[in-house]
Parts: C-alpha cells; structure tokens; sequence
C-alpha cells in the first residue's frame, strides 16, 4: 500500500529495491536533473530520478510521473505533486486516504 | 561451455562435500549453475552503475547539441546517443538490451530542491553527492 505524505513534495518516492525490481534505471534522467532533498533531521540525500507511469484502471488513466528514489530507501510515498492532480478524501474513521475525482480533463 | 580453472583446495573440498550432500553424485553441473545464476545476479548493481557513468558521461559530452532539441525526447544507451524523437514511446525499444539508459525529455524544467517528508531518512550513507550540474537545463 501507497501512503500519502504531504511533506514530500515530489511526485512518487519508491523504495529503492522496486525501482530495481521495476527495472527503471532503463528508463533514468541525467544526474543533471537530480534533486537534493532534505528530511527532517536536515540530512541532504541525493534522489535518483527516472520517468514513469502510474495506471489507475478505475479511472482508465496513466499518468507520467516522475519517478525517485536513493539507495537503502524504503519509503513508498505519494507526495504533493501527484495529489495537486486529485481531489483526495481524508477518511478518518476508515484510517485510509482516497482519491475522490480523475484527474483532470478526466470523468470520475 | 568448457573451462578449466584452479582453486584453493580447502575452498575445493567444502564445496564438493556441499555439492554431494545436496545433489548427490554428478551435482557439480547444478551446483556451479546455481552459483553462476547467483553471481549475475548480485553483480547487476555493479553493472548498472558502470553503464550508469558512461551514460551519463556521454550525456555532458553531447549536451551542446542536445541542447538545441528543446522539448524532445533523447535516449543515451552503451555509451551514445541512441535516438531522438517527439514521444517517449518512440524511442522505448532502443537499446532494449541495455542495463542502463538515460531517457529524458530536454529542457524539461524540475525542481532540484525537495523535502522528503516526515517519513524518509536515510538508511545508508550515499556517496554519489557533488555533482556538477549544468546551469542551463
């Protein structure tokens, strides 16, 4: 399961072994256009960046998205950038949060 | 294939006792298979960062001309550019066989600074900080 974390403001942050595993350094962007990101602690980790898609067979969309992760991450994160795309559901009482509408230009 | 090599004897005698109480007699075959398998395997990471530098390499050795195809799709495999095109499924079947391969939109603005969020730290110390950047992408 995804989780939200509205503290991360990129896209999609997976774990380094599934990025791996999904082969997406056969579909990786120049060092150039890697960021520098910063945790909480203030530790400075540079993140891998690559290009895919994300299909949401309900919807019957695929959206590129940009892709990161670093070595020995084990995070598997949805971040601001892909939510500003959606209306989301914080379900409190169900402890999930929901994407509510397509994303845009797209009928729920 | 054939091949004929030496080595140490105490490393000899473990593994042809291995060999024997996991496969019996004429295990050596699977045995050294498996162990092969194993070693492709483990060195895939080896391999990616290798062709990972040459890409990346190629990729500041051809920026002055990459750079005038704003707005398109490039990929760099083996070392060299490999094609450029309008979309990223046009170029998605060049250098399939490669480890490594950059493929990228040019000109394509991202953020170079991200907060990580409450969650993230890191597990492990990343070497690979301190890259040169090129100011006009």
């Amino acid at each position: 399961m995804v989780q939200l974390d509205t503290g991360y403001d990129g896209e999609l942050l997976l774990p380094y072994k599934l990025y791996q595993g999904l082969a997406l350094y056969q579909w990786e962007y120049p060092e150039e256009y890697w960021a520098v990101g910063k945790t909480v602690s203030g530790e400075i980790i540079e993140l891998i960046l690559a290009k895919g898609q994300v299909l949401i067979p309900k919807w019957n969309v695929a959206l590129e998205v940009f892709i990161e992760t670093f070595e020995g991450n084990e995070e598997f994160l949805l971040g601001r950038s892909f939510i500003r795309k959606f209306k989301v559901l914080l379900d409190g009482p169900g402890n999930k949060v929901c994407l509510v509408g397509a994303p845009c230009g797209k009928e729920t | 294939m054939t091949i004929t090599t030496k080595i140490p004897e105490d490393v000899e005698v473990r593994f042809r006792r291995r060999v024997e109480q996991l496969y019996g007699a004429g295990g050596i075959a699977q045995a050294l298979e498996r162990a092969i398998e194993l070693w492709l395997s483990e060195t895939k990471d080896e391999i990616v960062a290798i062709e990972r530098k040459l890409n990346n390499d190629a990729f500041r050795r051809l920026w002055p001309e990459l750079e005038e195809q704003q707005g398109r799709y490039v990929v760099i495999a083996h070392g060299k550019l490999q094609g450029i095109g309008d979309s990223i499924e046009s170029l998605q079947s060049l250098a399939a066989g490669a480890h490594h391969r950059l493929v990228f939109k040019v000109g394509e603005p991202f953020p170079r600074k991200k907060r990580l969020g409450w969650r993230v730290r890191r597990k492990q110390r990343n070497l690979s900080v301190g890259i040169a950047k090129i100011s006009s992408l």
